[in-house]
């Protein structure tokens, strides 16, 4: 099989969803390749074989390997910057993800192909809470877009809406519902919001308290002591535990639901 | 005519041999590069027209990527294969053994190596210090202890491997198992104090903490309540569940101390059988 069959053979298993396969044929031509360029080529679409298997680690350990003598001439640089930040991405390494776009925006003043890039810098901006900024990027982005100066300003409107300080995502803090449970058994849910298992945890920690002061009442007090006071350790510290991740969880699901209007959004603006 | 198909057939024959050369280097390739899925799903597809000697190499490859990935069992089948005449023969024999040691399958193991055809330093050596390991892991420390001695100590190889096997046949002839029925007995008098026999003392003091405290609470309650009364025999309850299973898990923790023990035992015997393989080999 010459190399031309081999490329074609390797791009068709991709294109059919044979990542495993398809990565192996890159491999081989990786394997055959004499020109640097080409093998830089084949990397890159190896690791967007491992991107579409959802192994990140392995795609970026592949973008990572590719050398670029003279990037700012180089084609591919673009597109291997590109999926390395998503991989970033998708990974969770958000702060990495924006060092790389950083880097490709300082090597790239002058670029067009910023745009392509602004809105994945957006989605990280959004995951660490840099509301100011991830507005700033997506006005950005619609004027690098070729529509009407009307669509423009609405669409500006529209995203200095969703970036309003009453629509922002309210960002719980987890030292806060940590605290408030702290102070208050079921408080820091409620903060976290869920107020109904915060109530819940409240009373199962106030009738284990009413128990305790019951029984040490009426002359109970090893059991006082040791049944009452050792079950509401369990109960009083698991409810922290509980708060900090309802916080967290929260956090996370009002994230991705902003980055769900903002894909939305773009999608919109580009059709 | 004839000699014209004749000719036909010797270059197919040739262009089909030099392509499975080029595919055994791309699987060597990947081998070094420790992409063993990859090698397992191009040695899984049918290869044909290969050389013995290309057979033997695939068999190799096989096996390699099998055993780096821990299919033991499948490792072995395609180590087996590997012909006396292939440069991979010594290394496929002695890691297919090595497999079957770690598979628990012994007697398997030392046929392997006993029909290892290989003469000559260090290997013969190595087969008898296998050999020796075998016995360990079977509990025939005597046999073990006089396999080791029959070895040369001047095989750097596997002089120093020779010296903890020995150290550890020494340390088993001295061992005393515990007795899971001490244990229990021990936990009834005191309890926890079964779990601080087996070595698990931090479990040991928890159990003694909670039963003391639902002992207290039910004497507690029996005191000022009688023995009537819901919440002695509610707090009465639980303190029996928990001070009767509580001997049974002192019971359980000595066997699976035991059991934890010969799992450790056994692995550090594979590991010092496993040094001079990985050393000699590559």
């Amino acid at each position: 099989m010459n190399k031309k069959t081999a490329a074609a053979n390797a791009d068709s298993l991709f294109l059919s969803g044979n990542y495993f396969e398809a990565s192996i044929e890159y491999e081989y031509l990786i394997f055959k390749a004499e020109q640097p360029g080409s093998v830089n080529l084949y990397k890159y679409k190896k690791a967007l074989c491992y991107k579409k298997l959802n192994n990140y680690n392995r795609a970026l350990e592949e973008l990572q390997t590719i050398y670029f003598d003279n990037p700012q001439n180089d084609s591919l640089y673009r597109f291997v910057c590109y999926e390395q930040a998503l991989c970033f991405y998708l990974n969770g390494e958000t702060q990495k993800a924006l060092w790389k776009i950083d880097e490709y925006f300082r090597l790239n003043a002058d670029s067009v192909a910023w745009s392509d890039f602004l809105p994945l810098r957006v989605f990280c901006l959004n995951q660490n809470y840099q509301w100011n900024e991830a507005r700033q990027c997506l006005l950005s982005f619609i004027q690098m877009q070729n529509l009407t100066p009307e669509s423009k300003t609405e669409l500006e409107h529209l995203i200095n809406e969703m970036y309003n300080r009453k629509n922002i995502p309210k960002i719980r803090s987890v030292k806060k519902a940590e605290l408030f449970s702290r102070i208050i058994p079921g408080a820091g849910q409620i903060y976290a919001g869920m107020p109904g298992e915060g109530i819940v945890n409240f009373l199962i920690n106030a009738s284990i308290i009413a128990f305790t002061a019951h029984q040490v009442y009426n002359g109970f007090y090893i059991t006082g002591y040791l049944a009452g006071l050792g079950f509401f350790n369990k109960t009083y510290h698991g409810g922290i535990k509980r708060a900090e991740a309802i916080a967290v969880d929260r956090n996370k699901e009002l994230i991705t639901n902003l980055n769900s209007q903002i894909i939305a959004f773009i999608s919109e603006s580009s059709n | 005519m004839r000699g014209f198909f004749l000719l036909l057939f010797v270059i197919k024959i040739s262009f089909a041999t030099a392509q499975n050369s080029h595919e055994l280097k791309f699987i060597n390739y990947l081998i070094n590069k420790g992409n063993y899925n990859e090698v397992l799903f191009l040695t899984n597809k049918t290869i044909s027209n290969l050389y013995p000697e290309q057979l033997d190499s695939l068999n190799y490859f096989k096996g390699w990527a099998h055993y780096s990935v821990k299919n033991l069992e499948l490792s072995t089948v395609s180590l087996l294969q590997v012909g006396k005449s292939s440069p991979f023969y010594p290394k496929s024999r002695f890691f297919a053994g090595y497999n079957q040691i770690h598979l628990g399958n012994y007697a398997e193991a030392k046929e392997v190596f006993s029909q290892t055809e290989i003469s000559g330093e260090p290997e013969l050596s190595l087969i008898t210090f296998e050999l020796s390991g075998i016995d360990m892991l079977q509990g025939k420390w005597a046999n073990a202890k006089s396999q080791l001695e029959s070895l040369n100590r001047d095989i750097a190889l596997i002089n120093q491997q020779i010296a903890i096997l020995n150290k550890i046949c020494d340390e088993q002839v001295k061992y005393r198992p515990k007795s899971p029925v001490l244990a229990g007995i021990m936990s009834g008098i005191i309890p926890g104090s079964g779990k601080i026999y087996a070595g698990k003392t931090g479990e040991g003091i928890a159990s003694l903490i909670t039963n003391t405290g639902f002992g207290l609470i039910t004497w507690e309650n029996y005191r000022k309540n009688g023995l009537q009364n819901f919440k002695t025999i509610f707090f009465g309850g639980i303190f029996a569940a928990n001070y009767i299973s509580n001997i049974y898990g002192s019971v359980v923790s000595v066997k699976i101390m035991e059991d934890e023990y010969q799992n450790k035992l056994n692995n550090q015997i594979l590991f010092q059988l496993h040094i001079p393989l990985r050393n000699f080999f590559e």
